[in-house]
């Protein structure tokens, strides 16, 4: 019965999320929209290891670089398709994060989170100064759109329909592991490691492999970034870009499958409609994300359940 | 020397300058109930600790079905078989009692990414089992009524309960439990006691901690008195109740 229902609510919310560009008709309203699928499997990656492991990882806006340089230069330089670029990206980040895990796991907690930050800041300064390889500030242009049979992702809606396909996919994997034994093994070490490690789960391998998934969809994410914007400098790898993801992940509910994509929505959508706030928009903005976490701690994925517990409790 | 079930050679944990564990041997054969007893501080814990993997041994040998365990990791030793309770109850706050049991199912389970993702009958197979087992451990340690509560939410003494539950789903041959029945009222200590025999029964070797004689002396087909870290006597119940230098350990007080 209540799988039947959970299975109506997503096709009726897939459906209304497919259908949405053939109803906005804004062309700036569909970009807005487009960065939010982007920043999606940012988020959903990143909530592997904050949300789902319980690890901080203040350097996720670094392999989202990695990701967006990656897979720029491997189109432009070797001429591959997009196609190729995005797994490229994917294994690069992967890659960079699977070394950066197994040197930095092994301790956690803040250990980790300084470790990660040091790391955010060599490849900031990495592609700043490697000038040969990233055009240093000047950054990569001409960044080709991907095709697909002859067909060219020109478009705004195309790449709508492109990256949230991703999205779904994303959040298929991610409910997919959650919900097995690799999911309770995150799930335990977050909850309590002794205990995880007294019946047999490493810490450290399964902190290792979710992290590994995390930087994978980050470096996909800057993937499709770089080839929708066309262009990339070492910009997208500011702190204010981690702060954002973050954001995103504890607004939204993390640990929680959907909870960072609500959380990207809102936080990428509020902004513009408080627009008639003029000067007091930034500030009413940071207000509202601090009530929403104080009220709300676990997320704004939480709130129908509060609103259900609520009703019942009146009658 | 024979193989044992269980033994450790010399085990020797020394913190800077106090050996908290000195020169500790000691056996256990497969099917007893052994209790590991001494006044505070005597480094009982410490020993559990180290045959754990928890803290490394400064010295000495573990061995496990004549294997050496010495200096691996915790969850390495749990793989083996040897499954732990801790003193300070762990459980998993946020988590469910059902879902707790499920979680300490690990060994069993299917963890290939490639597996899971593809839903592939091995998986399914597996899956079935750990429920099948959730199930059974569900049963013998009567968490049946509480099996949505969060952890959290559970009474101390149903905590402890939990936390034997949690080792069971680990599939242990060698159960460690540390002072199982402390904090827990008499009728909650008894059922414990009960169960513990029952496991036992079902052909898995114990080893406790405990701190209530009378729940020891009743249990234990061998005790093992640990003092200053040393080893002061071992044997039957009724050996070690009237060993004097037992006795004068525990401050000169009678033991029952």
């Amino acid at each position: 019965m209540k799988s039947r229902t959970s299975f109506i609510g997503y096709v009726i919310g897939i459906g209304v999320v497919a259908l949405l560009p053939v109803v906005i008709r804004s062309e700036y309203d569909i970009h807005i929209f487009v960065m939010v699928w982007i920043f999606s499997l940012l988020v959903i990656g990143f909530n592997f290891i904050f949300g789902y492991i319980g690890q901080l990882s203040l350097g996720h806006g670094a392999f989202f670089a990695i990701g967006a340089y990656a897979s720029a230069l491997a189109t432009l330089k070797w001429g591959v398709s997009f196609w190729i670029g995005l797994p490229f990206a994917a294994l690069v980040a992967g890659v960079f994060g699977f070394v950066i895990g197994m040197i930095t796991l092994r301790w956690r907690s803040h250990f980790f989170v300084i470790a990660t930050i040091c790391f955010n800041m060599i490849i900031y300064i990495l592609i700043l100064n490697w000038v040969s390889l990233t055009n240093g500030p000047v950054g990569i242009g001409s960044i080709p759109a991907p095709s697909l049979g002859g067909m060219a992702f020109s478009t705004k809606v195309h790449f709508y329909y492109l990256v949230f396909l991703f999205v779904l996919g994303a959040l298929w994997f991610t409910k997919k592991v959650v919900s097995s034994p690799v999911g309770r093994a995150f799930a335990a070490i977050r909850e309590n490691e002794p205990l995880a490690e007294s019946v047999g789960i490493s810490a450290y391998s399964f902190a290792t492999l979710a992290f590994v998934i995390s930087t994978a969809m980050a470096g996909m994410a800057g993937s499709f970034y770089a080839h929708y914007v066309t262009y990339i400098s070492p910009e997208i790898d500011e702190f204010s870009v981690m702060i954002s993801i973050l954001v995103m992940v504890v607004l939204g509910g993390k640990g929680t499958v959907l909870g960072p994509v609500i959380g990207a929505v809102i936080f990428t959508f509020l902004p513009e409609y408080l627009r008639f706030a003029k000067d007091l928009r930034l500030p009413i903005f940071g207000l509202i994300l601090i009530l929403g976490i104080v009220f709300l701690p676990r997320g704004i994925i939480t709130l129908p359940r509060l609103i259900r517990s609520r009703w019942s409790d009146k009658r | 020397m024979k193989n044992a079930f269980f033994s450790t050679e010399d085990l020797t944990v020394q913190f800077g300058g106090l050996i908290a564990v000195d020169h500790f041997t000691f056996e256990i054969q497969e099917g007893e109930i052994i209790s590991l007893i001494g006044p505070n501080g005597a480094g009982k814990t410490t020993a559990f600790n180290a045959i754990t993997g928890f803290i490394k041994p400064s010295e000495g040998s573990i061995r496990f079905f004549g294997q050496d365990l010495t200096g691996l990791k915790p969850f390495q030793i749990a793989k083996h078989g040897i499954i732990r309770t801790f003193q300070q109850t762990k459980v998993f706050p946020e988590v469910a009692v059902e879902e707790s049991i499920r979680m300490g199912a690990h060994k069993i389970a299917e963890k290939g990414l490639m597996a899971i993702l593809a839903n592939s009958l091995r998986y399914q197979k597996k899956e079935k089992e750990v429920l099948e087992r959730t199930e059974q451990i569900l049963t013998v340690t009567s968490l049946r009524e509480k099996a949505s509560v969060l952890a959290k939410n559970l009474s101390y003494g149903e905590q402890r309960l939990l936390e034997i539950a949690v080792a069971l789903a680990a599939e242990p041959k060698l159960l460690l439990c540390d002072e199982p029945v402390s904090g827990m009222n008499p009728e909650e200590s008894r059922s414990t006691m009960e169960l513990i025999r029952a496991l036992r029964k079902q052909g898995i070797t114990i080893l406790l901690v405990e701190h209530d004689m009378s729940v020891v002396m009743d249990i234990s087909d061998r005790i093992v008195v640990l003092n200053y870290g040393k080893k002061i006597a071992e044997g039957s119940p009724k050996e070690v109740s009237g060993n004097q230098e037992v006795i004068e350990a525990y401050l000169g007080g009678s033991l029952k």
